[in-house]
């Protein structure tokens, strides 16, 4: 594993956003042909990093270095330029264009008449592929390609202005398993042209297979840096977690009620698989897993936006399979969903209107007619209880911040007596203070005996809820299903990068 | 200042219009007759934007619309000079056209087809139908003159068919804006998934804006029939970009950027005081085109730039 020369160096790199330092002089260096791996929590720092080395963001201190010369980008085309290339999780291909057009989007190359010169084109690729040993058939069109292909694709875009460090990120995040060995034969080869590999995932099964070094950033320093070899999977996740802050358990003082939910082997056909927990009146259940690993869909299942194929669900001891949410809904549950904009609100339709529509029926009147003076004192009073800031009902909620708009994305299931109240990362884009306030309604809603689902890509927002249990997925299973004390940080994410 | 004009341009250009012609000649165009003339003269093109402006609040498009004016004004009239009972003929056309309606929701809502080509091809096919039952040609002889009283006649001095579309806009302002039908509507075309999300039929509630629209449309056809004592198998082709051009007028004023019924009326005055105006003025037709589009096109780039901040 000779890493020669420095290709790549970074030297106390700083970089504060208001309320956060999110890096803290970090320094690293990565040398010819080597695979550093870069590795940490959530919020760790390590997409501030990369987006540092993109020239999406500038640092406010430290410096880079591409082969000891110093370089300082405004503008990701610059990066390109000092031979930093990056693939990225989302693929930006365009689905009907073959691999040809796609590695040359926007950098055609075209005759003198305008005309393009689809030959000189092809060539190129098919020089790429042949180099890095890439068995890609040129003439398919992207959405025909699978995930690792269209990979492939985006490795063989990035190298055609000769780049000397080759960033991934999270290339494998979306990849079924099987792909996975394909990418990271990829990156080998890569490595093997003598370019400088600087590769950040979760997956910490792949940064021990592909890495020669890894990097480990914990709350925006780096706290370790050093070989593979002598280094367990233990060791590593002790690195990430920090073992100081070990969390004191977080049970919950009080009793939980009779079962409300019992959900059994569940699959979806596509993401969940053997899926089985239950939940009892007055319990938070909290949800960990990675970013795919299934929490979004297990909630939808539940609320009827997908259907599961195989499993038993039972709600109130009475099978349950709600084919839309408006079945879901009628039999007591509320989802606050991942995606507010999307999924959660009618982002230009005021207040007023967003919270009125789980209750259309409840306030028909005569003719139609949508009871409005019985509808707003209420929603009013719910508004309140939430303490959320409004100048007034019929404002679009796009005007409010997002903790006010996740409050009435809340609000809205407050208004009639739900029973199961399923929460996806209730508390993104949501501030500080705000998230407090959602934690303590969380335990308020346990307290009044409904039952809490509340999944989170947040270690520390997970302990900080203090759920009853806590569950994680793990590649669409659950890897293991943890109980009052045994709550806690490392336990959590053993399971989470190990399985059970 | 600039924020009025942004907010309520439209509506002023409207007056601009009123006090413009008022001016020119006052003693025409600014007397009690000549403006009930203008209601009646905009009755069936409001009968049908107010259906485009129920399609748009869905955030979808039915290109249809025409087909199903021209349809129904066919079929009534058809039906009449084969001896039917004028409410029969006005019956079964209405019935007929709001099946079709409900088949385009049907494709468009349960098959999840994407509506401008589907509406495309469904107003093609009905043309189609509609060309077939009346031969090619325009049918007129026959048709008794009790159907013609409620596009000719009049209760007072206010036609039947200005009633009728002030009838059709109070029902449909009520609907749209303090029902829980139009608090969907508003929900489905203001983002489908998230409605989805929050328990609401999104399909159910396409299917009945489809509904209404064809309803709309198949009474603007009667009502076109009997005013024009004769119906032609293309009669009902003008009314579909005329009528989307109210509509978008409208979406201009009062709910900004959705459609409805109360900016979609004064799109169509608009539309309407224009046409009428120009007329007095004996200004040649064409002109009425020029200004409808250079106001609209005014009115989006002020909505447009507010947008922008």
């Amino acid at each position: 594993m000779g890493a020669g020369q420095k290709v790549l160096e970074v030297r106390y790199l700083s970089k504060r956003f208001p309320g956060v330092q999110a890096l803290r002089g970090v320094s690293f260096a990565l040398g010819e042909g080597e695979v550093v791996g870069l590795v940490g929590e959530n919020g760790a720092g390590k997409s501030t990093l990369v987006k540092i080395l993109a020239g999406i963001y500038r640092p406010d201190e430290g410096e880079i270095l591409v082969e000891g010369r110093t370089v300082s980008f405004h503008h990701p085309r610059e990066a390109a330029r000092c031979g930093l290339a990056f693939v990225h999780q989302q693929l930006n291909l365009v689905p009907f264009f073959d691999a040809v057009d796609n590695v040359f989007l926007g950098r055609w190359v075209s005759h003198r008449g305008g005309l393009l010169d689809r030959k000189a084109m092809r060539e190129v690729v098919q020089r790429l592929c042949r180099e890095f040993g890439f068995p890609l058939s040129l003439t398919t069109p992207a959405r025909d390609l699978s995930v690792s292909e269209r990979c492939m694709l985006q490795i063989i875009r990035a190298f055609l202005e000769k780049p000397r460090v080759l960033v991934l990120d999270e290339p494998t995040a979306a990849l079924p398993e099987e792909e996975v060995e394909t990418v990271l034969r990829m990156v080998r080869q890569v490595a093997l042209q003598g370019v400088a590999v600087l590769y950040v995932s979760h997956r910490l099964g792949e940064i021990f297979s592909i890495c020669h070094r890894v990097v480990v950033l914990r709350n925006g320093e780096k706290v370790f840096e050093g070989a593979l070899d002598s280094l367990s999977p233990e060791d590593l996740i002790a690195q990430m977690v920090g073992t100081k802050r070990a969390f004191e358990s977080s049970a919950l003082l009080f009793p939980v009620g009779e079962k409300i939910l019992e959900v059994q082997s569940l699959s979806d056909g596509r993401k969940l698989q053997d899926v089985s927990f239950s939940l009892a009146r007055g319990e938070i259940l909290g949800i960990y897993g990675l970013q795919g690993a299934g929490r979004t869909e297990l909630l939808e299942v539940l609320f009827g936006v997908r259907r599961y194929t195989r499993g038993r669900v039972f709600l109130y001891g009475r099978p349950f399979a709600p084919a839309s949410p408006e079945e879901a809904i009628r039999a007591g549950v509320a989802l606050v969903p991942e995606d507010r904009g999307a999924k959660g609100l009618i982002l230009r339709s005021s207040l007023f209107e967003n919270a009125a529509l789980p209750h259309l029926q409840e306030y028909r009147g005569f003719m139609g007619y949508f009871e409005e003076k019985r509808f707003k004192p209420l929603l009013e009073k719910v508004l309140e209880l939430l303490r959320t800031r409004y100048h007034s009902l019929s404002d679009p909620v796009q005007l409010l911040s997002g903790g006010n708009q996740q409050k009435v994305v809340l609000a809205k299931w407050l208004l009639r007596d739900f029973g199961l109240f399923l929460l996806d990362e209730p508390t993104t884009g949501v501030d500080v203070g705000t998230r407090r306030e959602l934690y303590r309604f969380i335990r308020k809603l346990a307290q009044e005996g409904k039952g809490v689902i509340v999944t989170s890509s947040d270690l520390e927002e997970i302990l900080e809820i203090t759920p009853h249990r806590v569950m994680v997925l793990r590649e669409g299973r659950v890897a293991g299903i943890l109980e009052g004390v045994e709550i806690e940080k490392k336990k959590i994410l053993q399971l989470c990068y190990q399985g059970g | 200042m600039r924020g009025i004009l942004r907010r309520y341009g439209t509506l002023l250009a409207l007056f601009a219009l009123l006090i413009l012609f008022s001016v020119l000649r006052g003693e025409v165009f600014f007397t009690l007759r000549n403006f009930i003339n203008i209601t009646q003269q905009i009755s069936i093109l409001m009968m049908v934007a107010i259906g485009a402006t129920y399609i748009l609040a869905i955030a979808e498009f039915d290109l249809s619309l025409s087909s199903m004016v021209s349809f129904a004004g066919v079929v009534a009239a058809g039906m009449m000079v084969s001896g039917s009972h004028p409410l029969l003929a006005t019956t079964v056309a209405l019935f007929l056209t709001v099946c079709f309606g409900l088949l385009n929701g049907f494709l468009v809502a349960t098959l999840r087809l994407p509506s401008f080509v589907t509406t495309l091809a469904t107003g093609t096919l009905l043309g189609g139908i509609t060309f077939w039952y009346s031969g090619g040609t325009i049918i007129f002889s026959g048709i008794p003159r009790s159907f013609m009283v409620l596009g000719q006649g009049s209760l007072g001095r206010i036609p039947l068919s200005s009633l009728l579309m002030f009838a059709l806009l109070f029902w449909s302002s009520y609907l749209l804006l303090c029902t829980a039908l139009g608090k969907a509507i508003y929900a489905v075309g203001g983002n489908e998934i998230a409605a989805w999300y929050s328990g609401v039929r999104v399909s159910r509630v396409k299917v009945v804006a489809f509904f209404l629209a064809a309803l709309h449309s198949g009474l603007a056809g009667i009502v076109l029939a009997s005013r024009l004592g004769s119906a032609h198998p293309t009669g009902g082709g003008g009314y579909l970009m005329s009528s989307y051009t109210a509509a978008f007028l409208g979406t201009t004023l009062f709910r900004e950027g959705e459609a409805n019924v109360w900016g979609t009326f004064v799109g169509a005055l608009i539309m309407g005081v224009l046409a009428n105006g120009l007329t007095i003025l004996n200004v040649p037709y064409f002109l009425q085109d020029i200004l409808t589009g250079a106001i609209l096109v005014g009115a989006l780039v002020l909505r447009t730039s507010r947008e922008g901040r």
